[in-house]
């Protein structure tokens, strides 16, 4: 059978066909080889369709038989070519905005990075850049695993690294290597990270230099790897004992609990200006040029009096061509004034949050006291918050006075 | 002679297992419901109007009756009958 499409690409024409004994013209038109379809018969006339080839050859046959033939309607690609003529400027557009499209698309336009923590951003995207992908690349022109396999080469501390091509963006993921931890071998100290008055002291291995009630400064040794062997009392050495009384060093290990002191400061004004966003803003967008800037969307005049404005640039891969994004926002000025209590209570919340910012993990605070350091008649409310924690202080250090961590 | 060749035609036919509609130039109908009909191996249109549709056949000619009858193609070999079929009959 027929295929619409090929009708479609070689034209056709839809005919009627009046006169008589149709059946004849039928099976001559057969004999000759032409295909014709949708063939009815309405009245007493025939109507059919004939692809544009066999036109020719069919009116010739219609015309022996005395066949009136009336043309209804072309259809199919050939018969379209004169609209094409006429709206030559709509094709040729289109045909354009396409090819733009897609010259367009085979650039890298954006490169996104993710995943990493500790490896700096930009020495992903040097390393990148180095090895083809970078804004404004041609994608044809890289190949996306060599440039995996080369910058897994080149930065160590990265494990995995996919650079997945999507469009006109590059999404680098990157996965971090996890690196051990410093062993930890060898004899050391137990000593003070901070100061404080010990509470209670627990030896595992070592020997303790401090005991419950001892205050202590940073550094100090509070379980000292070295220990000296217990010097025997006189009525307990055995005639034939002869004990050692060099010291040996050990990895001294325990934990020494001490009462610690933070202190957090915060203060408030009893009348505070903020500055906030009324919810007005526009954005102006410019075409840079090496000719200078043209405002393409916007408002040239700002009528704000109080603004904050950000910007974004974006270069083609030409050099000095771009655009040029400046957002403004308006703001306002809102005043706020507090009662004394109000202002004592802020205060102390940020003295609190000042003081939790200093300590480390979630340590408990045992006792805690609140100064007020301004006087009633300050327009600004200064407050000190005291808080004692008790506290695992210890700290290993190696015996020759270096830090190890844990 | 041709009876005879016929005759032939249609034992080698059975000997050898070949479909019949492709050595005795049989016609083959495929009826799809009672709108479509597609026939095979034709030999041309006898009488053509929308409730009556005769078709030479190489020995005889079908008759379709119906309603709304119409060729939706119509190749040497082959054509496409659609419509409200009601009747086939095949007559000598």
């Amino acid at each position: 059978m027929a295929n619409k499409f090929s009708d479609q690409m070689g034209g056709f024409i839809s005919l009627r066909l009046r006169g008589a004994n149709q059946e004849k013209i039928i099976n001559l038109v057969l004999a000759r080889g032409i295909y014709i379809w949708d063939i009815k018969k309405r009245d007493d006339c025939i109507y059919l369709k004939v692809r544009n080839s066999g036109y020719e050859a069919f009116k010739t046959i219609a015309a022996e038989q005395n066949f009136e033939i009336e043309l209804l309607k072309r259809q199919g690609l050939p018969f379209y070519k004169k609209i094409m003529k006429r709206r030559m400027g709509l094709f040729g557009g289109a045909a354009l905005f396409i090819i733009t499209l897609y010259i367009m698309s085979s650039f890298v336009w954006f490169i996104q990075v993710s995943g990493n923590d500790k490896v700096d951003r930009n020495k992903i995207l040097m390393t990148a850049a180095h090895h083809g992908i970078y804004v404004g690349a041609n994608k044809w022109n890289f190949s996306r695993i060599e440039v995996e396999e080369a910058m897994l080469r080149e930065i160590n501390e990265i494990s995995y690294i996919e650079c997945d091509i999507r469009g006109v963006k590059a999404n680098i993921k990157v996965v971090e290597k996890i690196l051990p931890d410093l062993a930890v071998t060898g004899p050391c100290h137990l000593v003070a990270k901070r100061d404080g008055v010990v509470e209670d002291v627990l030896v595992l291995d070592g020997q303790a230099s401090v005991k419950a009630g001892d205050v202590v400064v940073q550094g100090d040794i509070l379980i000292s790897g070295i220990v000296y062997p217990p010097v025997p009392l006189e009525t307990d050495v055995l005639p034939n004992l002869s004990p050692s009384s060099e010291p040996y060093q050990v990895r001294a290990r325990g934990q020494v609990k001490a009462r610690t002191w933070y202190e957090g400061y915060g203060e408030c004004q009893l009348k505070v200006e903020d500055i906030l966003f009324s919810g007005q803003k526009f954005t102006n967008i410019y075409l840079e040029s090496p000719w200078g800037k043209y405002l393409l969307k916007g408002r040239a005049e700002n009528p704000y009096a109080i603004y904050e404005q950000s910007e974004k640039i974006w270069h083609g891969p030409l050099k000095n061509w771009g655009l040029y994004c400046l957002k403004t926002r308006e703001q306002v000025i809102k005043t706020t004034e507090y009662s004394e209590s109000e202002a004592i209570d802020i205060a102390q919340e940020k003295a609190m949050q000042n003081l939790r910012q200093g300590m480390e993990g979630n340590l408990k605070i045992v006792d805690s006291h609140i100064v007020i350091l301004s006087s009633p008649s300050d327009s600004i409310v200064r407050i000190k918050v005291c808080a004692e924690s008790i506290e695992d202080i210890s700290l290993p250090q190696s015996i020759e006075g270096g830090q190890i961590s844990n | 002679m041709e009876k005879r060749r016929e005759i032939i035609s249609k034992a080698m036919a059975d000997l050898l297992e070949i479909p019949a509609d492709l050595v005795l130039d049989l016609p083959r109908l495929t009826i799809t419901g009672r709108n479509e009909l597609y026939l095979e191996n034709h030999k041309g249109i006898i009488e053509y109007s929308t409730v009556r549709m005769r078709i030479n056949l190489s020995r005889g000619f079908l008759e379709v009756n119906g309603d709304n009858l119409e060729i939706q193609a119509l190749m040497p070999d082959e054509m496409r009958v659609i419509g409200e079929i009601s009747s086939i009959k095949y007559l000598d």
